[in-house]
Formats: C-alpha cells, structure tokens, sequence
C-alpha cells in the first residue's frame, strides 16, 4: 500500500515516514503542496496525509484538486490548528480523518489502521474473510486477529507477513522472499529489520513467544508456518 | 458578549436623560404654573388699585351730594330751584316713610323732565325701591370688595353696608344701563334722592380713571403689555386703556366686580396670550440647553467607559489570541519530542531485553511528560475557545469502549507508575455520533485528577453503558475524594481543592472544561457517590443523526 506524505516540518515528516513504513506502507513524501501534487499524479497512493499549513499550497488546496479528479481517495489532515473551523472546512472538503497534533505514534498510528480498513472495504474486501492460524484467526481486511475472544491489532505487515506464510503453509521462505512481499524490492533493510519485527509481532500473537507455534524459526534458512 | 455592554450603555445614558427630561417638562408645567400665578396676582392688585381710584371717587361724589341732599328743600318750586344750581343731579325724588311719592308729585303741575322721569322711573317708585334701600342701607360705595382671583375668574363684590346709614347709593336699572341715586334719610323718616345725571358720572369717573397703568415693582411689564377694561353690566366696554390692543373676545386673565355703587360693572385685565408663554420661554430654552450639556456629558462619559471597556476587552482577547498562537507554535516541537520518543520506545523494545531496563523507564519518563504537556496546551486551547464561546462539536459515528480503550492506553504507563491498576467494564460499544475529540479530552481530564490527586495506588475503576438515548461512563477513583462542600465549585474554572503550594500542580480548568464538552453533546458531568475516592459520571446524549440512523 502506497501513501503520499506531505508535510513542511522535516523531522515530523520522517518521523511519520519512519511510522508509516515500520506499518507496512510505502512513502511518498513531500515537503510542499506542489510537490504533493506531483507526486500524487505520479505515484497514484491508496491515501494521503496532509499538513494543512504547508507552501505553495495548503493542504486544504491540495485536498481540493486531489477531489476533483479522485473523490474517493481516503485524506488525512495533520494540523496544530485543532480549531473547529478548520475542521469544518476540512470534512466539508471530505476529508477522512483528522490527526491534531501534537499527537503520539499510538495514535497516528490507530488512525492509519483504521482508514486502511477503510480503503480494504471500498475494495471489495470482506471484512469477515478470515483464516485460521493455530488457534489464532486472523482478519486481513479489518488488520486484527481474534484469539479466545480477545482481539489484537495488526498492522497491515503483520497481517501481510501472515497472509504468505499461511498461503505457503508448511513451506519454508527465506528471509529476501518474506522481504520483498511485505517490505517491497527496492527497501534494503539491515539484516535483522525482519528478524525483530517477527520478534514483536510473535509478542503479541504467540501464546508464548518463547516456544512459537504459528511463526516458527528455521535456523539458516528463513521462517515456516505449518498447519495443524 | 457584546450585548450586555450595549444594555449598559443604555442604562448608563438613556436612562438618566429619560429622567431628566421628564423633570424638566414638569419643572416647565409647574413654572408655567407659577408664573400665570404671578400674572393674575400682579394684575388683581392692578385692578384692586382701580377700584379703590373708583370707590374714592363715588366717595368724594357722595359727599357733594349728601350736602346738596340736605338743602333740598319741600315745596317744589324751591327742588327745581336747587336742580338748576346743581347740573350733575339729574333729578330729584323725595319718597315718605312709607315709599309713597312726595315729589314729583303726578297731582301737580309738573315739567317735561319731571314727566319723563316719572314715565321712566315708574316701577321704582311702584316698587318703592327708595325707602327699602334706605331701610336695608344698600351700599354707600365706600366699602371695597373682597377680590378674589382665579383662572379668569369672576369676582363678586358685597353690597352689604351697615344697617344704621342715614345715606346710600342706589342703583336703577332703567333702559340701558344703570342709574345711580343717592340717598338720604330725613328726620322725619321721609327719603330724598338725587338721580345722577348719567352722563356726567360717567365722565367724571372715566376722567378719574388712569389714562395707563402706573409701573409696578415687578418683573412684569404690566402698562406696555396690557389692556384694562371697564365693563358695564350689559357686558360692553363702556372705558379702556392700556397700549396692548387685544383681539375681540379675548378672556380676561383677570376680572373683578366693580365696588358699589357700581357692583354690577367689572373690571377686566387682558394680556396677550402668548405673554406667559414668552416669559416661560425663557425656563424651556435654559431646559433644553440643560438637557443638552447633560446629554453631551453623559455621551461623553459613556463613550469613554465604553473605550475603556472595549480596550479591556481587546487586550483581554489579544492576550487570549497570543496564548492560543504560542500554544499552536509549542505544538510542532512537542509533536516531534513525542513521536521520536515514541520511536525511540520501539526501538528500545527491539534491543535485548537485558539493556533496555534503566533507558526504556527513562524514556517512558519523556513519553509521559510530553503526553502531559500535550494535554495541558490541549486544554488551553479548549478554554481559549470556550472563553470565546467557540466551542462547537464535530460528531462523527465512534465507539465510546475504543475511545476509552485509546485514552486508557495512553495513560496506562503513568497509571503503572503509581501502582494504579485500571480496571475498564465496557458495555457501549456499539458506535454513536459523538465527537471523538471532545469525549476524548473529557476522559483525558478526569484520567489526569487521578494522576494528580489519587496517586497512591488503588484501582482506577471506568465503566461505560449504553441506554436508548444516551452513553454513561463512569470514572472513579480510590483516592481522598472530593469534599462534599467542594463537589459544585470545582466545575468551575480556576477552582481547586486546594491550592496549596505543596500539592499536586494544576490549573483547575479541566473539570470545568469536561462539563462543557459534555453539556454540548446534551449531557453532563456529575459527582456520583462512590465507596472509595472520588466517582464522576459523564452522560453523553446520542444526537438526531443517531436516532435517524
């Protein structure tokens, strides 16, 4: 999933880029709305953050000529105005979210999951399709995992890093196939970026981390998930 | 905001102008009053000072003639003698005791004047009026009457003279007008009386009469702006004077009756109507500049309370407007202090488990502080806007459970921190239109009195339910709780439990600024009674969009 960044502020912009992308997002960013623009026409993103306070152009500029030609690309805002005009202006612009800053990665982050559910449905996607994992079921389009009951969100890697070892269940893959399915093929990452994200993410759904049953490690060759 | 000045203001000038023109017309009424006081008592010693001109001169009439009475002889040859010598008497009658005539007497031979006398004069010897006035003592024309003025009023004089006169004035009215006889009682009860010649009297009188009017002691112009009237009983001028000429039928402004003889006469004073008027003038003119110079200073001190006021104001918003500008700037470094701590965390977690202890507490350190900061120019920025009435709602279709779930989330490594366990019984989370923001910042405002004011320990209870038209959620503590006497005042802004420097900080905005936000979505804040700390309960009413949906 792609996402166009624009933002003036160079370190809240990578931070986010850094947010989105540890999220499973490609990122296109962009310091001003003209470049925005440009970039918009060029890459085509699933959806879009936008500064409201940016050169060039305003975000809510920015926002209007995407409408014109896709008016159903999901938009977020990120302002320091939380004033409710701007608000205002911005839903009447069909804006999608809102993110006011100062705002913490939790929550940048819970508003992401929620307009990529969003995009997954206006897709087609049904938000009941599911798949088993052990005792573990996951629903792709809604980015969450349901075990006895108790729900755990996932970001869209994680449910992308599930997705393919579940399709090749019993099968072993090897770190660069896992990579470039989920990080894409121009992301070069250290060599152990997946190994702690398969750390995190079996954290929160290995019933015990330490003895892994859905993701399991093939020394020297990569990770395997075998149905039961 | 701009409404009650302007009521103010209104107040402040109309008000006092209203009274004062109200005064001023009465002042006006009342002087106008006063001074046609003024007038008709000025003008009734006026006339009074006529009459008395007129008594003197029947006075000085009378005596003349009471001594030609005494030479009126018996015979009539002697009486016609007598009248010759005597041009203002006209005639003479001489009546016995009974009334009954003596002379002229009809029996005898009698000339033409006697003749027409007695044609004339026929019912006032049928009547013998003569010796009846003699008996009464009608009027001797000395007496003054009693002048007693009103609004054009009409003054009667008394006749009433003193029994015992031997002498007297009598008045006849024959043809056109009235003819004075004096009288005068014999010796022998026989009554002689002297018919005036008409013409005479009345020259000799209106010779007496003043051609103007003296000047007076007061204010008033009396001989310039008036006209005096002598007025016979018909009701025709019979004698004016005075320059001021007054339309025809013009009332009086003040009338009297003449003194006897003459009571049936009267004495009119006419001035010209717009006389009062132009003498009170004078009062409306020093009125209306009065009002005036108090309107001007009234306007002058208001609009200088009201830039005062409005420079107040000004600054007052101006002060706002920078708190909320710094704000906004403090906002964009604190949005990178977080959300690279927020990174650093992570990267923290990915590290060996061994190191991360000592530089992950740290950090959750930063983590807290900056959410606290954030919270704090949060509410800031709400109170701004709710001083500014500018609080507006942006509902949208939320699950109240994950915003309680976030908020918690977000609260949960300080609650850790101060060994508070939270304990969340969610039953609302099916989503209703509310704004997110805003219900958000309510829990995030009562989270943070616990932080600040319950932190020794304990169990952070919230529950949330969903009724037909409304979300309750219920945040209670295990801390010192709230003193009942406090329970209202610390809704409102600024307001503390205490204060003391050794406290917990605060600004004491956050509850007030929780009741607001709740009140817009149609519920409320409320203290609940609680088996341990302090209990409130936030209502949330769903709105129409909810219901039609």
């Amino acid at each position: 999933m792609k996402v166009l960044l624009a933002e003036d502020d160079d370190l809240t912009r990578q931070g986010l880029a850094e947010v989105l992308a540890a999220e499973g997002y490609q990122v296109v960013q962009a310091a001003d709305g003209a470049t925005a623009l440009k970039h918009f026409a060029a890459e085509v993103p699933d959806f879009v953050c936008l500064d409201i306070m940016m050169p060039e152009r305003s975000g809510y500029d920015v926002c209007r000529s995407i409408r014109s030609t896709h008016p159903n690309i999901p938009i977020i805002f990120i302002s320091a105005k939380s004033e409710e005009i701007d608000k205002v202006v911005g839903f009447e612009l069909g804006a999608d979210d809102f993110i006011v800053k100062p705002f913490g990665v939790r929550e940048v982050v819970a508003r992401i999951r929620a307009v990529t559910r969003r995009c997954h449905v206006a897709r087609g996607a049904n938000p009941a399709d599911s798949f088993l994992m052990s005792d573990l079921e996951v629903f792709p389009a809604e980015l969450r995992a349901v075990r006895g009951g108790q729900t755990i969100e996932l970001s869209l890697r994680d449910v992308q890093i599930l997705e393919l070892l579940h399709r090749n269940a019993g099968r072993v893959l090897d770190r660069n196939t896992i990579f470039n399915h989920s990080w894409g093929e121009d992301y070069f990452p250290n060599s152990r970026t997946l190994d702690q994200h398969i750390s995190q993410l079996r954290k929160r759904i290995e019933v015990d981390a330490k003895s892994p049953r859905i993701i399991r490690t093939v020394h020297g060759a990569g990770y395997r998930y075998e149905a039961e | 905001m701009r409404v009650k000045p302007l009521i103010l203001l209104i107040l402040i000038v109309v008000l006092p102008l209203a009274a004062l023109m109200w005064l001023g017309v009465r002042v006006v009424r009342d002087d106008k009053a006063n001074l046609q006081q003024k007038f008709e008592d000025v003008f009734a010693v006026q006339i009074r000072d006529i009459d008395r001109v007129i008594s003197r001169h029947f006075e000085t009439l009378s005596t003349e003639l009471s001594a030609t009475a005494r030479r009126v002889p018996d015979h009539p040859d002697g009486i016609r003698a007598l009248l010759r010598k005597s041009p203002q008497v006209r005639q003479i009658i001489i009546v016995d005791i009974e009334g009954a005539l003596l002379h002229p007497d009809p029996a005898t031979e009698l000339n033409l004047s006697e003749r027409e006398f007695l044609h004339e004069a026929q019912e006032l010897i049928r009547d013998r009026d003569l010796i009846r006035a003699s008996r009464t003592g009608s009027g001797d024309g000395q007496r003054l009457p009693a002048v007693a003025v009103g609004q054009r009023g009409q003054v009667e004089a008394s006749p009433s003279n003193p029994p015992s006169a031997s002498e007297g004035w009598h008045a006849w009215y024959w043809g056109r007008g009235v003819h004075l006889i004096f009288w005068q009682r014999r010796a022998n009860g026989s009554v002689v009386g002297l018919l005036v010649e008409r013409g005479r009297w009345m020259a000799d009188l209106i010779a007496a009469l003043p051609e103007t009017v003296g000047q007076n002691q007061t204010e008033i112009p009396v001989a310039s702006t008036s006209r005096f009237r002598l007025v016979d009983s018909m009701g025709s001028s019979v004698y004016e004077w005075g320059e001021f000429e007054p339309p025809d039928e013009s009332a009086p402004l003040v009338e009297s009756a003449v003194s006897a003889p003459l009571a049936s006469w009267r004495l009119q004073a006419v001035v010209p109507e717009n006389l009062i008027a132009a003498q009170s003038s004078g009062m409306v003119f020093q009125l209306v500049t009065g009002i005036v110079a108090a309107t001007v200073a009234l306007s002058m001190l208001a609009a200088f309370f009201w830039r005062e006021y409005s420079r107040e104001v000004r600054q007052a918003s101006q002060r706002v407007s920078f708190v909320n500008q710094v704000s906004h700037e403090l906002k964009t470094p604190l949005t990178n202090i977080r959300m690279y701590a927020d990174l650093l965390a992570d990267d923290l977690d990915n590290l060996d488990d061994e190191s991360d202890g000592k530089a992950a507490g740290r950090l959750r350190v930063i983590v807290s502080e900056s959410q606290r900061l954030s919270r704090l120019i949060s509410n800031v920025l709400t109170f701004g806007r709710q001083q500014r009435e500018a609080l507006v709602l942006r509902r949208r279709e939320a699950s109240v459970d994950e915003l309680v779930r976030r908020v918690a989330e977000q609260f949960a490594p300080t609650l850790e921190r101060l060994k508070i366990t939270t304990e969340l019984t969610l039953d609302a989370a099916q989503p209703i239109f509310v704004d997110e923001d805003a219900v958000e910042q309510i829990l995030v405002n009562l989270i943070s009195n616990v932080e600040k004011y319950a932190a020794d320990g304990g169990v952070l209870k919230i529950s949330t339910s969903l009724a037909a038209t409304s979300v309750m959620i219920t945040v209670t503590d295990a801390g010192p709780g709230i003193p009942a006497a406090m329970q209202r005042a610390v809704f409102e802004p600024f307001v503390r439990v205490s204060s003391r420097l050794e406290d917990a900080a605060g600004t004491g905005i956050g509850l007030s600024i929780a009741r607001d936000l709740a009140r817009l979505h149609g519920g409320d804040v409320r203290m609940v009674d609680s088996a341990t700390g302090a209990s409130f309960c936030v209502e949330l009413r769903a709105s129409e969009e909810d219901r039609d949906s």
